[in-house]
């Protein structure tokens, strides 16, 4: 049978997109090749008892549109809103809260007017010009912060030193960036976190999306690779699976990034030329490890997350460039069992710790086994430094390093940003540059994970214009 | 002196003696004040100070225009090549001429030699499309529509990741990133197409050396400026500008001296004009605080060395600008320590040897090498002449790795510093995309700036002068007479 | 001049209360929010909080008729309430107007209580007076903390108190010195917990911390107005004005959705008989919004004609959206009509908004 859509990955994009596609009527298939869905949004059981999201805490935001279209609160993902990040030993202040406020307003204004801009050309019919060359519907709108850097535009908008701190703790979480480099504002365009937790980890969230999709009529196969996408005339027709069956699909949506596109699912040779350049172009800046932590018994920690970070952000991206891991670790820690009590027994708690700056490959080779030690004890002691008595009470302790994020989410280098966040990969920039709303040169396949231009904005967003585009190009008559 | 010009013109560098130049040939009386006693700005530094050595955005027309050509203009060398030299004594040369830069490419990487033909036409043709934009006193570029998907990408690409995009080998993207200034910096990019649409001896993109070096060019120009009238005056520093509500009225000296025009035009960068000779806040509350907080953080040293006899260039090309670099991302360290204001632990530095191209190029038994060093901090923790000292030493010492007769034949060291009072920011992309309207004119009528400032990326040019000489005159021509 | 009531809670709550937003409700001054009403509301249905209720009107009907004069006054039969139970009815008028709507709890043979939001003292003292019934108001001898969420039965388990309790139940308890009643009459699964005045702050104190392990937070009555509306409950005064004088027939019960708490077996209640002449025109619906901004009592249309009118709305932080209760014509009531207010869309859904969540535990 000859799907509508094909969607390769079962992430939240995959899902958000086969569940508005298949609300709108359209026959979808999604193609995951792990044994569940939902990518980095999982819940695990890292220890008998002990539950914690191993690859991150939070997501970016769900656009709230996105979350009432797709009824995703009644399938059961209701987001408990978390606690703006803070520096070790600063207390609440609801001043400060105020003025975070607003600069936090101000950011989702900016990211809502980028994702109404894109959300819209997703909506227009595709336009080629009179050579038959993909062109942007509309052009972006300029973004103030492309040029600005983050150091500057935290200066300008908050006026106290705290809350910039913290704001710079919270844009370079599970990061490595120099904010004095002009660009590096759009870090706070591209947000990590934000959207609260789901109770029972962010595996419920993908459950709910899941639930969102079949609901409305989407098909999964879980545990099968997809290897090829198979062109006809260099325009998409379907996707051949690991084990040779053939699917035949109308539009093919792949959700892995750029470099796992082209690379994996591609010969070369039957490519047009702009996207192997493009391909070989798209940097990755893969910066983030994590730390989960089984407590025997409850720390002394304030509520809500906090970062620790004594060195300054320069030094520890200086560092992340030449291959090292910076001395002493930024890292964020979050006591997820408070504040959700299913995660740990009762007495006992899960601590989790994003580290910053990790790089993906190490100046003198590959994440070994002693090099892991080495930094699991490394960062534990770190810890230790601010909450005294801590190691005495680890039962267990797992940490995942970028190399691991690659294995287990298929995902470049471990990179959860999608690609690096640069202004020359941002917005209009990011994927392909004439093509909006994740269209591609090849007629018929479109991107739509972190790679995509709508990929940083939010969660769910690149799988859900995607799904735009395709409906948009198959009333439009684009896609046979 | 007192009096009633008709322009006044603050600083005797090549912008200013360029719109004195022009606004006389349109009658106007012009008066020149230059702050230090000999005229030149970068071109002719005061010693003990340096100045540039070659030159790359002489506006064509003002040549034209003032035929300097038959006024004693020369050119010792008109196209420098750039140079990479290696330790063992070779160099890459990559000169005007893309065939043989490909060919000399080639043999350290033929990927790279066949990309840099396409690099070169790429950007030199949309140098060549962008050129009346950045020539004229446009509103907004005048690309072709086939060049639009291309500048909206390069807004926003720095150099290095456009070379990135390029070349593999990391020495050359290092050597083509120096004309970018800061190749990190997002838009750097486009700096590398501005460098392209500059002419030089009617050779796009080309760096050349007058003979008698730049201060020939500036002493020609001086002359032609006496000759014609203008009133030029050295050791006249202006203290502050004479405002009535937010027009120009005329300018006061250090002497106290009071000089009344209704037209005044700085070669002072924004900053220095605007927070420096203007009152407090006379340019709008927002727009002062934001001068005030927009500081350049990095600039350029120059830095003149004297020999009394001829270098040892088996290590170094003789008739070349070398450029010595570690590698491309020493840059992104070099940005980050001058913005703390630190030294870099790598030095940027370009090198031109005058007098190996033309033994003319300085006084005879004399040999000069001409350093510039980039990446360096404006406003460094600990003062400059302690770390002038420092930073001598560890050029000589650079340079004594490839020139072995270096330190024994020294006489004599000059330093310009990187200097704040010329420079308005660190590189911005807004910068070189707006008009020169928008950097020539201030919030205070009848005040234009004219100077390297108000070019679209810091050189000595004249486009500017030329361009805010013609504002002035229409000002002035709009006036009702007194 | 007012006084200020401070209900038994409010040391602790201001405390809490860092904030100091406050709000009058039924003249005591409670807690409008500890800090994130959106937040306390999810916490609310995701995890559990404590909450003031002593705002709400108790009265104490006792006597040798005291039945007989429930049976005469509320909509459904006392004789079927056993004591330690409780069930929801209405009070009409003479004509078949909603005079209030509560609780009927039955302690023991001839004392009763009656819980409701709305006050309605002196109209039921006046009538109960025929019956030689004493109607006591309780509101100032005691305090009422509700406890709401999946892990309540926990919290008030580790608290030392037994969870063992049917819905629409209550028992008195001796809980460590104190005298407590603790029932589940609430509509969001959760417990209340009843003490005296006095030991008002040992009991919050004892709550908080056994709430300690299931990130047990405050909730304000802003949190708690969210969690009535998610949960489908029209509230007297907030979304309808209630009868009341003694003779106007509006609003009827089925023009509020409440005719499930009218026992058709019941011979005799006030007001009976005119229920039989009034027409069930319109209904009780939930209506969501596709924008963030609420729209309280606004009219519903359907193209240019008015076919109902939205109660009280607010944002629900759950759903991401703005919802409300609304009153339409039953032939637009249908889960999914679309209809516009204030020029918006505005789609009829059915209720509750979001179902109880399960209790953990159980």
């Amino acid at each position: 049978m000859r799907y509508d859509a094909a969607i390769i990955g079962a992430g939240t994009n995959g899902l958000a997109a086969a569940a508005t596609l298949a609300r709108a009527g359209l026959s979808v298939a999604v193609f995951e090749r792990a044994e569940r869905v939902g990518g980095r949004c999982t819940t695990r059981e890292f220890h008998p008892g002990f539950r914690a999201s191993p690859f991150c805490d939070e997501i970016a935001p769900v656009p709230a549109a996105i979350f009432r279209a797709l009824d995703l609160a009644r399938h059961g993902a209701i987001f408990m809103p978390s606690a703006p990040l803070r520096s070790l030993g600063e207390g609440d202040s609801f001043e400060a809260d105020l003025v975070g406020q607003r600069f936090r307003t101000e950011i989702q204004r900016r990211i809502a007017a980028h994702c109404a801009h894109v959300l819209e050309s997703a909506k227009q019919p595709k336009k080629r010009d009179w050579l038959g060359r993909p062109v942007a519907s509309a052009p972006w709108h300029r973004e103030s912060w492309s040029a600005r850097s983050l150091s500057d535009v935290l200066a300008e908008a908050l006026s106290d030193e705290t809350s910039r701190a913290s704001a710079l703790s919270a844009a370079l979480d599970g990061r490595a960036a120099d904010p004095h480099r002009g660009g590096s504002a759009l870090l706070l365009l591209a947000p990590r976190a934000g959207s609260g937790t789901t109770m029972g980890g962010l595996g419920t969230f993908a459950n709910a999306l899941h639930a969102s999709a079949q609901a409305a009529g989407a098909a999964f196969s879980l545990g099968l690779e997809v290897s090829d996408v198979r062109l006809a005339k260099r325009r998409a027709t379907g996707i051949r699976l690991a084990d040779g069956t053939e699917i035949e699909a109308r539009a093919v949506i792949s959700t892995l990034d750029l470099k796992r596109t082209f690379l994996g699912l591609f010969a070369w040779n039957e490519l047009p030329e702009a996207v192997p350049r493009r391909t070989s172009a798209f940097r990755h800046a893969p910066a983030t490890a994590r730390l989960l932590l089984a407590l025997d018994g409850v720390p002394a920690f304030p509520g809500g997350p906090v970062s620790v970070s004594s060195s300054s952000a320069a030094q520890a991206y200086a560092a992340w460039r030449t291959g090292t891991v910076p001395d002493p670790l930024p890292m964020t820690l979050r006591w997820v069992s408070a504040t959700d009590p299913r995660l740990a027994p009762a007495g006992k708690a899960v601590l989790t710790a994003t580290l910053s700056a990790v790089p993906y490959q190490l100046f003198d080779g590959a994440w070994t086994n002693e090099k892991r030690t080495a930094l699991r004890e490394r960062a534990i002691a770190q810890i230790e430094a601010v909450l005294r008595g801590l190691s005495a009470r680890v039962l267990a302790a797992e940490l995942i390093v970028p190399p691991d994020i690659e294995e287990s989410l298929g995902i470049t280098e471990g990179d959860l940003d999608g690609g690096e966040i640069a202004p020359d990969q941002m917005f209009a920039q990011r994927g392909f540059a004439q093509c909006d709303a994740g269209r591609t040169p090849i007629g018929g396949l479109y991107l739509g994970g972190g790679s995509a231009p709508a990929g940083p904005l939010g969660s769910c967003m690149a799988g859900v214009v995607a799904a735009n585009a395709v409906m948009s190009d198959l009333t439009g008559g684009h896609l046979r | 002196m007192k009096g009633v010009v008709d322009a006044i013109v603050i600083g005797g560098s090549i912008g200013g003696l360029v719109a004195a130049l022009y606004l006389r040939r349109a009658g106007r009386s012009v008066l020149l004040l230059e702050a230090q006693d000999t005229l030149g700005g970068a071109c002719r530094p005061v010693p003990p100070s340096a100045g540039v050595a070659t030159l790359f955005a002489l506006d064509p027309r003002v040549i034209d225009e003032f035929d300097l050509l038959n006024r004693g203009l020369t050119f010792a060398v008109r196209a420098v090549p750039l140079a990479i030299p290696w330790s063992n004594g070779k160099a890459l040369l990559v000169g005007r001429d893309p065939h043989q830069a490909a060919h000399a490419i080639a043999v350290y990487s033929i990927s790279d030699a066949q990309n840099y033909k396409r690099y070169r036409r790429e950007l030199f043709a949309l140098a060549r499309s962008l050129r009346p934009w950045w020539w004229e006193d446009a509103p907004g570029p005048i690309a072709p529509r086939n060049a639009h998907a291309l500048l909206e990408r390069l807004e926003v690409t720095s150099a290095a990741a456009y070379l990135n995009g390029w070349f593999e080998s990391d020495a050359l993207k290092t050597a083509l990133a120096f004309d970018a200034v800061a190749p990190y910096e997002p838009g750097s990019a486009l700096a590398l197409v501005w460098r392209a649409a500059q002419e030089m001896c009617g050779l796009q993109g080309a760096v050349a050396i007058p003979k008698g070096g730049p201060a020939a060019f500036a002493d020609i120009l001086i002359a032609l400026a006496k000759a014609s009238g203008v009133d030029i005056r050295t050791g006249a520093r202006v203290m502050r500008l004479i405002l009535d509500g937010d027009a120009v009225q005329g300018v006061e000296l250090e002497s106290g001296a009071k000089v009344l025009s209704r037209c005044v035009l700085s070669t002072l960068s924004r900053r220095a004009t605007l927070l420096n000779l203007a009152p407090t806040a006379s340019a709008g509350l927002a727009e002062t605080q934001r001068l005030v907080g927009s500081a350049p953080s990095t600039g350029e040293a120059h830095i003149t060395l004297v020999l009394d006899e001829a270098p040892d260039l088996s290590g170094m090309p003789a008739n070349a600008r070398a450029v010595i670099a570690e590698r491309l991302d020493c840059w992104l360290d070099t940005e980050s320590s001058a913005c703390q204001g630190q030294m870099p632990d790598e030095l940027m530095m370009e090198v031109v040897i005058p007098t190996a191209m033309g033994p003319e190029l300085a006084p005879p038994g004399q040999h000069v090498l001409s350093v510039t060093v980039f990446g360096l901090p404006v406003a460094p923790e600990e003062r400059w002449p302690l770390l002038s000292a420092r930073l001598a030493e560890r050029v000589v010492n650079t340079l004594e790795r490839r020139m072995k007769n270096l330190r024994a034949h020294l006489t004599g060291i000059y330093f310009g510093l990187p200097n704040e009072s010329r420079r308005d920011s660190d590189f911005s992309v807004s910068r070189i995309l707006s008009s020169y309207s928008a950097r020539m004119a201030t919030p205070l009528k009848g005040l234009f700036l004219c100077g390297s400032a108000a070019e679209p990326m810091d050189a000595v040019s004249g486009r500017a002068g030329r361009l805010a000489a013609g504002m002035a005159q229409r000002w002035l021509a709009s006036e009702v007479s007194p | 001049m007012t006084d200020v009531l401070a209900t038994p809670f409010h040391g602790p709550t201001s405390a809490a209360n860092r904030c100091n937003r406050w709000k009058p409700r039924n003249g005591w001054t409670l807690a409008a929010d500890y800090g994130n009403a959106h937040g306390e509301a999810i916490a609310a249905r995701l995890n559990c909080t404590v909450a003031d209720i002593s705002w709400r009107w108790r009265i104490a009907i006792e006597g040798r008729r005291a039945e007989e004069f429930l049976s005469r006054l509320i909509t459904r039969d006392p004789r079927k309430l056993a004591p330690g139970t409780a069930f929801k009815a209405l009070w009409l008028n003479d004509h078949g107007g909603v005079r209030g709507a509560g609780l009927i709890a039955r302690h023991d043979r001839e004392s009763f209580r009656v819980i409701s939001t709305a006050a309605d003292h002196s109209w039921i003292e006046r009538a109960a007076a025929l019956f030689d019934v004493t109607v006591r108001d309780v509101g100032r001898e005691e305090g009422g903390l509700a406890i709401v969420g999946p892990y309540a039965r926990r919290v008030v388990e580790a608290a030392g108190l037994d969870p063992a309790l049917e819905p629409l139940n209550f028992r008195n308890l001796f809980w460590r010195g104190l005298e407590v009643s603790l029932s589940r009459f609430g509509e969001h699964g959760g417990y209340e917990l009843w003490c005296k005045a006095d030991d008002g702050s040992i009991v919050w104190d004892r709550i908080a911390k056994a709430g300690t392990a299931f990130a047990l937070k405050p909730a304000g009555l802003d949190a708690m107005d969210i969690l009535d509306l998610e949960a489908g409950v029209p509230r007297p005064e907030r979304d309808y004005e209630l009868a009341r004088d003694g003779f106007g027939a509006e609003p009827s019960p089925f023009d509020l959705g409440l005719e499930s708490l009218i026992d058709d077996d019941q011979k005799l209640f006030n007001g009976k008989a005119a229920l039989q002449g009034i027409r069930k025109t319109k209904a009780r619906v939930g209506i969501e919004f596709d924008s963030e901004t609420p729209m309280p009592h606004m009219s519903l249309l359907k193209g240019t004609e008015m076919v109902g009118r939205t109660w009280s709305s607010l944002y629900s932080p759950s759903l991401r959206g703005a919802i409300a209760l609304a009153q339409v014509n039953r032939d637009v009531a249908a889960p999914g009509t679309e209809l516009a207010c204030g020029g918006q869309i505005a789609r009829v859904c059915a209720l509750p908004f979001l179902p109880v969540p399960d209790s953990i535990g159980e």
